[in-house]
C-alpha cells in the first residue's frame, strides 16, 4: 500500500506535520519539468480538512490527503514565484466559500443546495440543476415528467445509470456516476509550440467564469501577471450575483471587459485582445470557441510564447458539462466516504474548483517560467481524482484515525483572506482595452 | 398535419443531416420541419431535396421560437432550416451561468 508512508506522523510537536504536501509539490513540479524541489512540512491532512472549514461543511472526515495535496500546489507556486504573496494554504481556498456562506451538507444535499446524490436501478448518480433552466430539460431527460426532487428521485431509481448519464451529457444536464474511477497517470496534457523570452508581468485573458478559472488568473495575478476577465454582456459571470465578499476574492483587481460573442464588431476586438494576450485561460465546451472561428493552436502558433490553458470537465473530446460537486462524485469522492464512514455523501463545497484552480494555476506558471509557447488542457475529474492520490484499502480505519487528530486539535480555522483591490463592474475597462 | 411529440425523442431531416432532440414543447399537434420537408422519428434510407432558404443548424445549439413556447436541441447540424408549420426556428440564447454550482 503506498498510503503507507505518506500517512507518517513526522513532527514531535503536538500539531503533525507531514511531507504529503512538499511530496505533492516535487512531483508536479518535477512533472512539469522545472527544477525547484521543495522541502517543507505542512498540517497533516486531517488538520487541514478541519482548519479549512470543510470538516465542518462535509461533516465526516475525509481520509485521502486531498488538502495536503492542495497545500502541495501552493508550495509549489511559491517555489516558482518566491515573492509574491500567495495564500499561506491550499486547503484555505478550499474551504472558504462555504465558510463566507455558511453553507454544510444536508444528507445527500451538497453544500451548495443544487446538486443531490440518488440510486438508479444499478448505480448511484449525483444531479446538479444549478441553473434555472436545468428544469425544462428533466423531461427529455428522463423521458417523464417530475415536477420536484422527489419526483426525479422516484423516476431515477428506475433507470440504468449509463442511460442517465449520457442522455443528460447530450442534453447538457450535469449527472455524474458514483464511481472511484482508477488514478489517472498524468493530471494535464501540455501540446508545446515556440518558446519566446520569459515575461515577468504577462497579460491573461480570462475568458472563464464561477470558481476554478477566475481563482486560477487571481492567483498569478499575485505572481505577478495583468488579469482582464472578458465577459458577454447576456451572459455575465454568474458568481457576480452570488456571495459578494467571495466574488471580490477571486476576482478584485482585475480589469473587466464586456464583449457580445454573437456581434461580428465584438468577436473582432476578442480575437485583437486574444492576439495582445500572453496568457488565456478558458474554462468553455470545446466546441463553443472553435463555432467563433476560434481556435488556440493557431494563436498560439502566431505568437511564440503564447500560453493558452483550456479547462474542460471531462476532457476536450467528451462534449460534457459539470460543476464542482458533480465532478467531485465522477472522481470518487462520495466512492471514498461510503467506504469509510458507509455513507455515500458529497464532499466540500463544489470541490473540483478550487482543487483544479490551483493546478490550472501551477501549469500556467510552470510553462511561463519555460518561456511559454503551450496548450495546456485539463479534465477537472482527473486532476481531481488525481489530487484524492492513491486510495487505501483500510479507509475506515484511517477515517477514525485522523478524526482523532483533528478532535485533538482546537486552534482556531485558517484565516479567512481579505479581497485586494477594486472589483470592477461587468465591462468597465473596455475602453482601457479598445474593446 | 402535425404529430404530438414526448420530451426526450429524436427527429431526423429527411433532406440533410440534421437531427434534434425534442427538450420542450406544448402537448398539441405540431408540424416540426427542416429544409421545407417534415422531420421523422430515425434517419431516412435517402436524402430527399431541400426548399426555401436554408442557412443550417449548429450542433450543440437549442433552438426556439419566437414566445420561446418549446425548445430543441440540434444533436447533429446539417444544411437545412429549422420550421414549426412553416415558421423559421432560432438559436437560443446560452443559459445563463449559476451564481453559484
Amino acid at each position: 500500500m503506498k498510503q503507507a508512508n505518506s500517512c507518517a506522523v513526522l513532527s514531535e510537536t503536538d500539531l503533525p506535520k507531514t511531507h504529503h504536501a512538499a511530496n505533492y509539490a516535487n512531483h508536479l513540479l518535477s512533472e512539469l519539468g522545472c527544477l525547484e524541489q521543495v522541502s517543507a512540512l505542512s498540517d497533516h491532512p486531517a488538520i487541514a480538512w478541519r482548519r479549512s472549514g470543510l470538516l465542518r461543511t462535509t461533516k465526516l472526515m475525509l481520509p485521502v490527503p486531498l488538502t495536503a495535496h492542495v497545500d502541495g500546489v501552493l508550495m509549489a507556486l511559491r517555489a516558482l514565484c518566491p515573492k509574491a504573496d500567495l495564500p499561506d494554504s491550499g486547503a484555505l481556498l478550499m474551504g472558504e466559500r462555504a465558510r463566507l456562506r455558511k453553507t454544510i451538507r444536508n444528507g445527500r444535499q451538497c453544500a451548495g443546495g443544487y446538486g443531490r446524490l440518488m440510486d438508479t436501478a444499478n448505480g448511484r448518480i449525483a444531479v446538479n440543476l444549478v441553473r434555472e433552466d436545468d428544469w425544462g430539460l428533466i423531461p427529455a431527460w428522463l423521458e417523464d415528467a417530475a415536477e420536484d426532487w422527489d419526483g426525479i428521485t422516484k423516476i431515477v431509481a428506475k433507470k440504468d445509470t449509463a442511460f442517465l448519464v449520457n442522455r443528460a451529457a447530450e442534453i447538457g444536464l450535469a449527472v455524474a456516476e458514483d464511481k472511484l474511477p482508477d488514478r489517472p497517470k498524468s493530471w494535464v496534457s501540455i501540446k508545446r509550440f515556440e518558446k519566446a523570452p520569459r515575461k515577468t508581468n504577462p497579460l491573461i485573458v480570462d475568458l472563464s467564469g464561477l470558481w476554478a478559472g477566475p481563482l486560477a488568473s487571481s492567483l498569478l495575478a499575485m505572481c505577478g501577471a495583468k488579469v482582464v476577465k472578458v465577459e458577454s454582456p447576456t451572459r455575465p459571470d454568474g458568481m457576480r450575483l452570488g456571495h459578494k465578499g467571495f466574488y471580490a476574492l477571486l476576482n478584485a483587481g482585475k480589469d473587466c471587459v464586456a464583449l457580445n460573442f454573437r456581434d461580428a464588431n465584438d468577436l473582432a476586438k476578442l480575437k485583437a485582445l486574444l492576439d495582445r494576450a500572453d496568457i488565456v485561460i478558458e474554462a468553455s465546451r470545446p466546441r463553443a470557441l472553435r463555432q467563433l472561428g476560434i481556435i488556440a493552436e493557431e494563436f498560439v502558433s502566431r505568437k511564440p510564447g503564447q500560453i493558452w490553458a483550456r479547462l474542460t470537465a471531462y476532457g476536450q473530446s467528451a462534449n460534457r458539462i459539470g460543476f464542482g460537486d458533480d465532478i467531485g462524485i465522477s472522481a470518487g469522492l462520495a466512492s471514498v466516504m461510503e467506504a469509510a464512514h458507509g455513507e455515500p455523501c458529497f464532499v466540500g463545497d463544489a470541490i473540483a474548483d478550487p482543487v483544479n484552480g490551483v493546478h490550472l494555476a501551477i501549469a500556467i506558471q510552470a510553462m511561463l517560467s519555460q518561456g511559454g509557447g503551450a496548450v495546456i488542457d485539463m479534465s477537472m475529474r482527473d486532476v481531481l481524482r488525481h489530487a484524492i492520490g492513491d486510495v487505501a484499502n483500510d479507509l475506515s480505519i484511517i477515517a477514525k484515525t485522523w478524526k482523532a487528530i483533528a478532535d485533538e486539535d482546537k486552534a482556531a480555522l485558517y484565516p479567512l483572506r481579505k479581497p485586494q483591490g477594486e472589483v470592477k463592474a461587468l465591462g468597465a475597462d473596455n475602453t482601457v482595452w479598445q474593446c | 398535419m402535425g404529430v404530438v411529440f414526448k420530451p426526450g425523442v429524436k427527429l431526423s431531416s429527411t433532406v440533410c443531416k440534421t437531427q434534434i432532440m425534442v427538450l420542450r414543447v406544448p402537448a398539441v399537434e405540431l408540424d416540426i420541419s427542416c429544409g421545407g420537408a417534415p422531420m421523422q422519428i430515425g434517419d431516412p434510407a435517402e436524402l430527399g431535396d431541400m426548399s426555401g432558404e436554408n442557412s443550417g443548424t449548429m450542433v450543440g445549439k437549442r433552438y426556439t421560437d419566437a414566445d420561446e413556447t418549446m425548445e430543441f436541441l440540434c444533436t447533429r447540424g446539417g444544411d437545412g432550416t429549422l420550421a414549426i408549420a412553416g415558421y423559421v426556428i432560432d438559436i437560443k440564447a446560452a443559459k445563463k451561468l449559476p451564481s453559484s454550482d
